[in-house]
């Protein structure tokens, strides 16, 4: 797998040292991951739908994911043009790894209180 | 990055998570379920028209792209099996496909075929839509 040049790995300020990815820390791609999550294939047209973002807003954010092998993307054809995303392997990890960070950071946060 | 935001990711990702599982086990609505009677129906039709090649026409550049889901979620082992038991839904409908068939042509009645695909529809409406319902449901994960 590639390795995000965006993705290294970031201390949070005071969180105790936990540390989160900033390539997916991004409100866009947080949203096609967590949408990506429970599935195996999504098609892009309701990724689009359901974050209510544009094709090439949307073109982008995935790109960026496949590129650092989060994300496969298949195209269609047989019947009418159709992609389909999924998060790989790397990219389940990595998705998993990122919540995991986030609930400890809010665990943390609790104890502390 | 303070716990409060971390909340709010973790909130923003359960509720897409949520969209992604519910879209991907909607069981059938009352309009597909009528889509999938018409489709019988229409085979029936055609059949008795002898003009089974329209069907085929129709199916073909309609009818499949309008039931693709937009989410196909990890298959389960449970889900298999009722995936499997969907197929097997088709044996009552042909078998009643048949009975509506024969009882048509031993009346002789105008177009045995299209009665016959009623018997089906009483299946698809029936027993092949619980166990769909009950397919999607055991997808959720």
């Amino acid at each position: 797998m590639s390795t995000a040049p965006e993705a290294r790995p970031a201390a949070p300020g005071g969180a105790g040292g936990a540390a989160i990815d900033e390539f997916l820390h991004t409100p866009a791609r947080l949203n096609v991951c967590s949408l990506l999550a429970p599935a195996d294939w999504v098609t892009f047209a309701f990724l689009r739908d359901a974050i209510g973002t544009s094709d090439s807003a949307l073109s982008k954010q995935v790109a960026a994911l496949e590129q650092v092998g989060y994300v496969e993307v298949r195209k269609e054809r047989a019947v009418r043009r159709q992609t389909s995303v999924r998060l790989t392997e790397a990219g389940r990890r990595a998705f998993d790894a990122y919540l995991a960070t986030l609930e400890l950071l809010v665990a943390r946060a609790r104890g502390g209180r | 990055m303070d716990a409060r935001e971390a909340q709010q990711a973790l909130d923003q990702a359960a509720q897409r998570r949520q969209q992604t599982i519910t879209a991907g086990t909607t069981p059938w609505t009352g309009a597909q379920v009528w889509s999938l009677c018409s489709c019988a129906l229409a085979l029936g039709v055609s059949v008795d028209a002898g003009m089974i090649w329209l069907w085929v026409v129709l199916m073909l550049t309609g009818v499949g792209v309008a039931w693709r889901r937009g989410v196909q979620l990890r298959p389960t082992r449970a889900s298999g099996r009722w995936q499997a038991a969907l197929v097997a839904t088709l044996v009552p409908a042909l078998a009643l496909d048949v009975a509506f068939q024969a009882v048509a042509r031993g009346l002789d009645w105008p177009l045995p075929n299209t009665v016959g695909v009623l018997g089906a529809c009483l299946v698809i409406a029936t027993l092949t839509r619980a166990v769909q319902a009950r397919m999607v449901a055991s997808l959720r994960p």
